[in-house]
């Protein structure tokens, strides 16, 4: 059963995400904020992250930042960026940062299911 | 001589809109205003209001329980409860607790009508 | 917007945010009672602050959803992903309609259409209904990307190299194929993937990823979205750029005042400092013009908003009337464009009040019924112009008159002395108000004066055309963008100040023996007309210094529609500012409409007329 780590400091949107995800099967794990997910990255790896950029104290792009650089498994986990600025520029600069894709809110429960089936590798 | 009315209800806009009502019909009353029952019944022993217009749907105890519990307090007690649920089992229990049923939205005529009936109770109890 | 109108916005927003998470919190377990409870006493006080602020579409949509929690409580239906899918999208409607009333002060015109779709829902509970055209036709959810867009942005992704981002897109691409039922390109990339790791070349990856792009039969085009050709910028990010712009101005005129010392002391780099100093010049103005046309927004912007009050308007005056507009794509600064509506539309109600006759005078006199009202728009050079022309009855100069009379606002001999077109724009003398009856629309004291007064703080002018029996022209002449003012400047008390250009009619001397009191104050006579004279310096609490020289040097303006003469002591150069709006201590002076920064440092104060001759 495919994992995904939920990265966002609104708890409506982590509970909206949950319900969606786990009703179609995927197990859920959340964080608060990119120090959290740093700290349970560690202790346990997900198969997706679907990160939010503005969160307090690490920010989703410098979470991926410092992701993407470790030696470790657990910096080629693929991730989704969920951000509200809608730009070309914003998609280049998540990437350079270290995400896989980058998709403007809001997420509907359907591209939010289309996502997590592509990223952890469901058959359509 | 103005009274003192206990206006309770959960949402302040619902309040304000009594709040308009009874400025227009006695703006020589006095208000005191409650969130819920248990503010109800702190503010009522604060500050002894002699009129009390109550919402039925609120969280914890309902409007009615809330009248209930202010006649055991008050005997006699002019009380409104306004619903905009009128099923008759309301409006069985508001009178068996001897509480007047109001429909929402709350009309001035309503009011008044329930007013003019509480200052006459009110009077001749001597008050 | 009144109080119980904010105070009902205030607890909307939170009680949605409540019944989100009572109806979230319930599809997870169903049999929560306390989620039920909450979730059908939030869609009941919804109802009842709709009813008390009027509202009957969303109180009746929040009836709906209300009724249907009370079947689930009472056990006549069960909790499913369905209902809950359907008391959602009741708060998605009440979420839009509540930054619908925030924004206008009422719900959106579909909004009926809307609580009939959403009663039927909640009603039926038919799955039909969900399958249909969504509900929350503003709103555009964003559909996912396809696998193959995402698969190809790995490319971009993996340009920047190292072990985790090409470990990530490999998972990634792999895991896009398996969703596509590609499993042998799964398999190869997997494999590739675990090259390139060892290599650490990202490349070997990249060129796997491509081939299998390019091996794909889909038909759909493989950029995801097509690039955009524009940008959403905060508005504060421009605005941010026009200071920055307005600095560098001024440091360019403080190397242009060093340039001059150079040349003066005969020193070798003068030429060179020259030089250097045009070339910024050009630059500069060429950075001015592009970072100004950033904030630009087209008209449309401010026509759009028309359609509804004039059909409103028509509707309870009993007076048909087509609107038309043109030329909505012309371009104005983003701060002319924000002041334009109100002043807008006051004209345009006067017109739908005075100007345009009832149907049964428009056929008497041989007129279409349906009356037209004009909104154009059109850039002349620096300025843009704005029109709003009606063929209504045209003002009448003689009412003008009486009413100007009336109102005691100036002496009967000059009205009769005044010419038919000057009498008519008495209209934007202050204190005036052509309204008789004070109908509900314009009866609201805010009359052309305050229509010209908002125009000119902006830097631009109001006239009036009118003929009588055919209509009426109020043309706007607004400057395109607002910062750069050009300015007069001139000596008073000793003191340099700057007189916005367009304010300005010409300069004269008079002598001093034309100068006659007038009451407490002066004027002279300058063509027949009597000018009203003001001493700038003393005005400005400069003190006047010594005998007045023999010949008065007088800057004559044109301000609210009144000319007025500035006596000074000198005359100056002629400038182009970026005004920078007053702040600190000057903020409460009347009179000083802003500063700007001299080449050497001084800051030059430049006048509101307005203030000074009042």
């Amino acid at each position: 059963m495919a994992r995904i780590l939920i990265v966002d400091d609104a708890s409506l949107v982590r509970l909206y995400y949950r319900q969606t995800l786990e009703a179609a099967g995927f197990e859920v794990r959340e964080a608060f904020n990119g120090l959290e997910a740093l700290e349970k990255l560690l202790v346990e790896p997900v198969d997706m992250l679907i990160v939010d950029v503005n969160m307090p104290q690490m920010d989703g792009m410098t979470f991926l930042k410092a992701l993407r650089g470790q030696a470790l498994p657990i910096a080629s986990i693929p991730a989704l960026v969920v951000s509200t600025e809608a730009g070309v520029q914003d998609m280049a600069a998540a990437q350079a940062a270290g995400a896989n894709f980058y998709q403007v809110k809001p997420l509907s429960r359907d591209a939010l299911l289309q996502y997590a089936r592509m990223f952890c590798g469901v058959p359509a | 001589m103005g009274y003192k009315i206990l206006v309770v209800d959960d949402s302040k806009l619902a309040r304000m809109a009594v709040a308009k009502a009874l400025a227009a019909l006695h703006p020589d009353w006095t208000r005191v205003e409650a969130a819920n029952a248990d503010e109800a019944i702190a503010v009522l022993k604060q500050s002894k209001p002699d009129v009390a217009v109550l919402d039925f749907n609120m969280p914890g105890r309902d409007g009615l329980d809330l009248a209930a519990e202010l006649r055991a307090m008050v005997p006699n007690m002019p009380v409104a409860v306004i619903s905009a649920n009128h099923q008759q089992e309301v409006v069985d229990r508001a009178r068996a607790i001897g509480a007047t049923f109001l429909v929402k939205p709350l009309t001035e005529p309503a009011l008044q009508e329930f007013l003019a009936g509480a200052v006459a109770q009110l009077k001749a109890a001597g008050a | 917007m009144n109080e119980f109108l904010e105070q009902f916005l205030v607890e909307a927003r939170e009680l949605v945010e409540q019944a989100t998470n009572d109806l979230l919190a319930l599809e997870a377990a169903p049999s929560d009672r306390e989620s039920l409870d909450g979730a059908f006493r939030v869609f009941h006080t919804l109802k009842g602050g709709a009813g008390i602020v009027d509202f009957a579409a969303m109180s009746r949509a929040m009836h709906a959803a209300e009724d249907v929690l009370a079947t689930v409580r009472a056990g006549g239906r069960p909790v499913d992903a369905a209902l809950i899918g359907d008391c959602l999208t009741a708060i998605d409607n009440v979420v839009q309609w509540l930054d619908t009333i925030q924004d206008t002060g009422a719900l959106p015109q579909n909004a009926d259409a809307a609580a009939d779709r959403l009663v039927a829902r909640l009603v039926a509970g038919e799955t039909a209904a969900r399958d249909a055209k969504p509900e929350v036709a503003e709103t555009s959810t964003p559909p996912a990307a396809s696998p193959l867009a995402i698969l190809e942005a790995q490319i971009g992704f993996l340009g920047a190299g190292g072990d985790g981002r090409i470990g990530a897109a490999g998972r990634l691409a792999a895991n896009l194929l398996r969703h596509l039922n590609r499993t042998d390109d799964a398999d190869e990339i997997a494999r590739v993937t675990g090259e390139s790791l060892k290599s650490g070349r990202a490349a070997t990856l990249i060129d796997a990823i491509t081939q299998v792009l390019q091996a794909s039969t889909e038909a759909a085009p493989l950029r995801s979205e097509p690039l955009s050709r524009t940008l959403r910028v905060d508005a504060e990010r421009v605005n941010a750029l026009v200071n920055l712009t307005g600095e560098l101005t001024v440091a360019k005129n403080a190397i242009g005042h060093i340039a001059r010392l150079a040349r003066e002391s005969d020193s070798s780099l003068a030429a060179a400092i020259q030089d250097e100093h045009a070339r910024l010049e050009r630059l500069i103005a060429t950075l001015q013009r592009a970072v100004l046309g950033l904030r630009v927004l087209p008209l449309r912007t401010v026509f759009q908003r028309f359609s509804r009050p004039v059909r409103e308007m028509s509707e309870s005056l009993a007076k048909p009337v087509r609107l038309e507009t043109e030329g909505e794509d012309t371009e104005a600064d983003k701060a002319i464009v924000d002041i334009l509506f109100e002043p807008l539309l006051h004209v345009v109600r006067n017109a739908m009040d005075h100007g345009i006759e009832p149907a049964a005078e428009r056929e008497a006199a041989g007129k279409s019924l349906i009356a037209a009202i004009h909104l154009r728009a059109c850039r002349e050079g620096e300025h843009v112009v704005i029109e709003v022309e009606d063929d209504g009855r045209g003002i009448d100069a003689d009412r003008v008159r009486a009413a100007a009379a009336e109102r005691r606002l100036v002496a009967p001999d000059a009205l009769a002395a005044m010419s038919d077109a000057e009498a008519v724009e008495l209209i934007f003398a202050p204190g005036f108000s052509t309204a008789r009856a004070v109908t509900g629309l314009s009866g609201r004291g805010v009359g052309m004066d305050a229509v010209r007064t908002a125009v000119e703080r902006v830097g631009g002018g109001v006239q009036l055309r009118t003929d009588p029996g055919s209509g009426s022209i109020v043309r706007f002449v607004l400057p395109f963008s607002v910062m750069m003012t050009r300015v007069m400047t001139v000596q008073a008390g000793g003191q340099m100040f700057g007189i916005p250009l367009d304010a300005v009619v010409e300069t004269v001397r008079i002598p001093r023996g034309q100068v006659h009191p007038v009451g407490g104050a002066h004027a002279f006579v300058l063509r027949d007309r009597t000018v009203p004279l003001v001493d700038l310096g003393r005005t400005l609490g400069r003190g006047g210094g010594g005998a007045p020289a023999a010949e008065a040097t007088v800057v004559v303006t044109l301000s609210g529609g009144q000319l007025g003469g500035l006596e000074v002591d000198r005359l100056g150069e002629r400038m182009d500012v970026m005004l920078k709006a007053p702040d600190g201590l000057l903020a409460g002076l009347p009179g000083i409409a802003g500063t700007t920064m001299l080449g050497d440092g001084s800051v030059l104060l430049i006048l509101d007329l307005s203030g000074v001759l009042q």
